[in-house]
Order: structure tokens, then sequence, then C-alpha cells
């Protein structure tokens, strides 16, 4: 028994309703930990080789972390992973909110959901037990009517729940999966899999609060954090902000990160009317926490206007969907972006992918490769917001162009061709994330590397390494000494970047919030005082540099290779203007750092296939297979 | 001659009455790093700056007029 932890993983089959409960040893928890790593685990374990990822074969992992369900700050979150829709290769995910946390307390590290039921179901997991119960009358209904739905049936009120709106019942490779109404497991399609396995929600229930082995250090830990998160990092912003500052977004579009249509220009010249600051001073009614978080960085909004109407209970947009329906599809009408914020809640849709794959589809019609016969007559120009909101429901009903355009802008522009794959803006499937791999050329690395496609969050962003200050402060402890330019792409560069994922990989495993100022240590000391074990920085990192490694594994053993780790051809070129006007990546110094990545992970310089003694020496020998060609 | 200045997150302390948004009136020949010394900035702070909606570097003049905005170096979202 590992302290902490509830030592208990959850397993149902749908295709049979067959539920029992697994126990795995210390070693086991020691090597995967949780999170990323026990996803990784179950997709190379007990997932066959090549799967279709909407067949019932696909599995489905919910995952906390070891501090998940213990009252320390980001101590809240969970991982969903499964085989992805959208890439073909890994999705995983990690999301906030109370579900994740209520899950462990229910008496489980994980939930591992595979087969397909018969008909539309819902489990209901409280306690240390699991129901399938029948959901019939709730396939077809949002997220938000299915809470309600669900809370009368049980006859409970705080059912913490991950449900599916209609984008994942229609099998959307762009739709997520939404956790407690407003927080989203957004990237990699991973609705589009519950929905595969009609499996509309699973809503729980628990009271077991996690015993650590040293509850006073663990107590004094989350103490400190409670007391002195406006002095670290950059929480007081996001505590008083949340995510989307102004000072990000117009600083951004100074700089040339923001993202602006479908990455073809370098300037939104009304930016400033799309910012979390112009949100708190009109439509923005509350900022929320999850549980036993200070930083309280979620905004809620709510508007009613002749025009829009948003429910609070839907949340309200991060900088990522302020972007993604903002300067990226060019628009700058700060209501109509909070309803699409507001239909991505409902309908169970990813905010990026989506924001990607509409402005894919306003370029497309500019250029006119799409006209309003392919659109049924909507006008689909960059500024439109009216626009925008008329095709998100398409998309998430599959109805006219949203047929096509449901499942993200690869697959759309392999249907429409006619040249729409040069606008199809996305690595391995999966959209980017709102920052410019132009300006933030490392980030531009591992948007090329990361296995779960284009994720701005498993990498470095360039810009706080540029001078001292915060940012040198988190890397100096892996190694990196010196500042570098943002569109350095040298070998010193190449191991500042793999060393931020392998941390990030670590703290996906754990699973901690990135956006509670944690420090490696910190995070290795609480898992310390959780578990009792003499854990260190360095196994740390050999833990995210695992979870790195069989997610490749992954990839490879799906079909995937290195000519997947590959930027849109739009990145090599300058922006006609703004910052970055003049400025692209050089294609012979990112192939450079793409083979120098594979060196430093011990991969094959080439192939980028982990090598047998590299497997081996992680404690993961048994991953190879022979379906993973050398 | 006389010129906005905007100054984001932590950095608006050192704006005029601490506001994200002032006019300043200043001498001829004023280069962006001259401004920020003079408005008390703590040149060791981490920062970025935009003149008239393109990057700037701490020696450019500003001119009558100029819309200088200062911001820290963003990192994620």
């Amino acid at each position: 028994m590992v302290k902490g932890l509830a030592n208990k993983i959850l397993r149902v089959d749908l295709s049979n309703s067959r539920v029992w409960t697994e126990e795995q040893n210390e070693l086991f928890y020691r090597r995967y930990l949780g999170g990323a790593g026990i996803v990784s685990y179950y997709l190379l374990k007990e997932l066959k080789p090549r799967v279709d990822p909407l067949s019932p074969e696909n599995i489905l992992v919910f995952a906390p972390g070891p501090i998940t369900g213990t009252p320390m700050p980001g101590g809240s979150r969970n991982c969903i992973g499964a085989k992805s829709p959208l890439s073909g290769g890994i999705a995983k995910s990690e999301v906030g909110g109370f579900f994740g946390y209520e899950l462990k307390r229910a008496g489980f590290d994980a939930l591992v959901v595979q087969g397909k039921a018969d008909h539309p179901v819902y489990l209901w997991v409280h306690n240390g037990e699991v129901e399938i119960k029948d959901a019939s009358n709730l396939w077809g209904q949002t997220v938000l009517e299915t809470q309600d739905a669900i809370e009368t049936e049980l006859g409970e009120r705080l059912v913490r729940t991950a449900t599916i709106g209609p984008a994942g019942e229609n099998l959307a490779a762009i739709s997520c999966i939404i956790t407690d109404l407003r927080n989203a497991a957004g990237r990699g399609g991973l609705g589009a899999v519950m929905g595969s396995k009609n499996l509309k929600c699973v809503a729980v229930k628990g009271r077991t609060i996690p015993q650590a082995a040293d509850p006073e250090k663990y107590r004094e830990m989350a103490r400190w954090m409670n007391t002195n998160y406006m002095n670290v990092g950059n929480a007081a912003s996001l505590h008083e902000l949340g995510t989307g500052t102004a000072a990000a977004m117009v600083g951004g579009n100074v700089t040339g990160n923001l993202p602006v249509r479908n990455w073809s220009d370098g300037q939104f010249d009304d930016v400033a009317m799309i910012t979390g600051d112009t949100l708190r001073d009109t439509y923005r009614v509350a900022m929320e926490a999850c549980p036993a978080c200070q930083v309280r960085c979620k905004k809620v909004v709510e508007l009613e206007n002749e025009s829009y109407k948003v429910d609070r209970r839907n949340g309200g947009p991060e900088y990522e969907t302020l972007a993604a329906f903002g300067s990226f599809m060019g628009i700058n009408d700060l209501a109509a972006i909070c309803r699409a914020n507001e239909l991505c809640s409902l309908y169970s849709l990813d905010t990026i992918s989506l924001g990607g794959t509409i402005a894919f589809a306003m370029e497309c019609f500019e250029k006119e490769i799409l006209t309003r016969e392919d659109t049924g007559g909507i006008a689909l120009r960059f500024g439109d917001a009216d626009a925008m909101l008329k095709v998100i429901e398409l998309i998430a009903h599959r109805e006219g162009i949203g047929d096509i355009l449901a499942d993200g802008s690869r697959k759309a522009a392999e249907r429409i061709g006619r040249g729409a794959e040069e606008l199809s803006m996305q690595v391995k499937g999966v959209e980017f994330g709102m920052h410019e791999p132009r300006l933030k050329q490392g980030l531009g690395l591992i948007y090329s590397i990361a296995p779960h496609g284009a994720d701005h969050m498993t990498g470095a962003h360039d810009t706080a390494f540029t001078q001292e200050g915060r940012g040198m402060d988190a890397v100096r402890s892996l190694g990196s000494l010196e500042p570098l330019p943002a569109n350095d792409l040298s070998t010193a560069k190449v191991d500042m970047v793999k060393n931020q994922h392998l941390a990030k990989m670590f703290t996906d495993s754990l699973v901690t919030c990135l956006f509670v100022p944690w420090t490696l240590r910190q995070q290795v000391d609480m898992l310390r005082a959780l578990t009792g074990w003499e854990y260190t920085d360095y196994e740390a990192m050999r833990q995210g540099e695992r979870v790195a490694t069989m997610a490749r594994v992954f990839n490879l053993r799906e079909g995937l290779t290195a000519a997947d780790d590959q930027l849109p051809q739009r990145f090599f070129s300058p922006t006609p203007r703004g910052a970055l006007k003049g400025t692209a990546i050089d294609p012979e110094a990112m192939h450079r750092a793409i083979r120098t990545f594979y060196t430093l992970m011990g991969w094959n310089p080439i192939t980028g296939v982990p090598t047998q003694e590299k497997l081996e020496e992680l404690g993961i020998g048994w991953v190879a297979t022979e379906a993973v060609p050398a | 001659m006389r010129v906005t200045v905007e100054m984001y997150g932590p950095l608006k302390r050192f704006n005029k009455g601490g506001q994200l948004r002032a006019d300043l009136d200043i001498e001829d020949n004023v280069t962006v790093r001259d401004l920020l010394v003079s408005l008390g900035m703590d040149m060791d702070e981490p920062w970025n700056a935009g003149l008239n909606g393109t990057l700037a570097d701490p020696s450019d003049k500003l001119s009558e007029g100029s819309l200088l905005i200062v911001f820290p170096p963003m990192a994620g979202g």
C-alpha cells in the first residue's frame, strides 16, 4: 500500500457491463506515478496496435495523480487519455475542476473504460462502488442539461461529472470531455472516444481523503502556498485577471506572439477589445477556484443583451479561447467570443482545435476554395462573428459544412482538396495552441515533436528565457544557465526545451496545475511527504523522460513516423506585417534541432525511435514491440 | 511634446499615477530607455516595449503623439 494513494484502479468493460477493481503494486506506482504515466501504461499494455480510435477496442483512461484529491493547491487535476481520433496517436489532456479530486476521494487512482455499451449509459461512481445506468434519455442533451438531469435522478447535489454533449456523441474528432460544466480535457478528440462507447457521462462522489505519510509536512506545504502565492511566479496576475491579460495579449500583438487570421497575418489592431482586462470590465461576474486553490484563475462570465445570452454556469474564456475565437478569426466582438465559449462547454468542443478549424475554413472561403454553395450560404469571412457562431452549431450537429469541419482541419482539407491542405495549420492533425512559433522557435520544436500534437502546454515558451528573471530562475536548476534568444535553435536551446518538456511530463503525472507556481523541487517534496518515498529531482526528470518515451513508442506503434514531426510550411515564411515581418523559421535549423532533440533523448537521430537500451534504462523494455520499426 | 504611455501587469506601478494609460509631456529626442528611467522604472526588471504598434528598441526615439506600450515578457497563456 502506498500512502496517499487509493491503491485501486477501477475497470469497466461497457461491452458486457463488467466492473472490477485492480490492485497494482508499489513498483507500478513508483514507475508510472499517475496521470499521464498511467494513461501511457494502459494504452501500451492493453490496447491492441492500430485499432480504430472510435471502435470498442479503444481504451479511455481517467487518471488523477498522486496529489489529486488531497487539500494541496493545484492538486485537483486529472489526466484523460486514449488513442486519438484526431492524430491517430496518443491523446492526453489535463483538466481541472472537481471531477478528478472527487474520483480519487471515491477510492480510485484511475478509471479505465473499455468496450462499447449497446445503448447510451452513464457511470455513477460513489465511495468505492460503480453502477452503469441508462442514459438513453440524456443522449442529445447538452452538458448543462445532462448535469441537471443526473443530479435530479440521483437525488444528489454537487455530483461531479465528466460529460460529453452532442459534438462528442456525433464523434467529432475535435470534441472534448467537459468536467463540472466548464472545464475541458480539450485536446485530441477525447469526446468522440467517449461518444463511440455510448458513454454520456461519468458522475462521481467521494468522501475518503487520502492520508499523507507525513501529514504535518504536507499541510505545511499547502499552507505555505496559500500564504505566499501572490508573491510567487505569475499567480497574482492569474488571481486578478486569469489568463489572457492585456499585458499578454496587447504585448503579444507587439512582439508577434498573438496568432492572427490562421497564422496568415502578424497584427490584430483590435486586440485591446478582447483581453481579460476588458472582460473584467464588461461581462466577467466572478473568478472561481478549483478545490483547495487560492489562485482562483477561472473566469465566470454572464451576459444578456439583444444578441447573446450566456449562462454563468458555463464558465468563461481562457487566453487560448479569447485568441482562437478572437484574433485568430479576426473577430473583435467579445460578447460573441463569450457565447462561442459557452457553446463549446454545452456541446463539448475543444476551443483550440475548433478555433483553428474555423479559421482554416475562413481562409479557404477568402481564397474561394470554399464558396457559399459549400457553406450553405454562410459568408464565412474573417471577422464575421455571426458566421463563426452558425458554423459552431453546424459542427456540433454535423450538419452541412459542419460535417466536413467536425474532424479538424487536416481531414477537412483532405476532403475539400483544391489547395486547402496548405491552409491546414496543425501537427499530427492537432491544431496549434495560440502562440507563434516564428517568435518562440523552441516552442516550435516542441509543437513539432510533442506526442499529442501542437500543444503549447508541454514545452518551453522561449520569451521567458531571453533575459534574467523568473523564467531563468526556473530553468537554471535544470542546467540551463544562460538566457538564449527566442529564435535560437542551438543545442543549448534544444537541451532547455527538452528538459522543460520532461519536467512538464512529470508534472502531468503528479498531476499538478501549471498555474499554481510550484517549483520542480517543491513538487518532489510534496510527493515525498505524501508517499514517504525518498523521491528526488533526478527521479522526477526520469519519470518525465519515461512518459515522453512511452508516448513516442505508442505513436510509432500506431504508424506515426519522424515525418509527422513537421511544422506546416507557412511557418517557414514571414508574416506580411507586424513584429515578425521578415522573420521566419529556418527549415534547416529546425531540421537540425529535431535531430538533436532525438539524440539528446536517446532516440535514433534519424527515425526518432527510442533505442532498446534507452527503454531498458527507463525500466520500460517491455514496451518494445515488433510493430515499432527500428 | 506629448506622448501616451501604457504600462501593463506589475509594471503599471511605474506609470504616472500608477495608471495603465497616461499622457506625458516630455522633451524632444527622448529615447524609450530615457523615458522609462525618468519614470523610475527598475531597469533590471524584465520588460518589453512596443512603439506605435511595433516592437521597440530601448534606443528608439519617441515623437509627438507616440504610443509607447510597456509590458512584462510573457510566457504562456
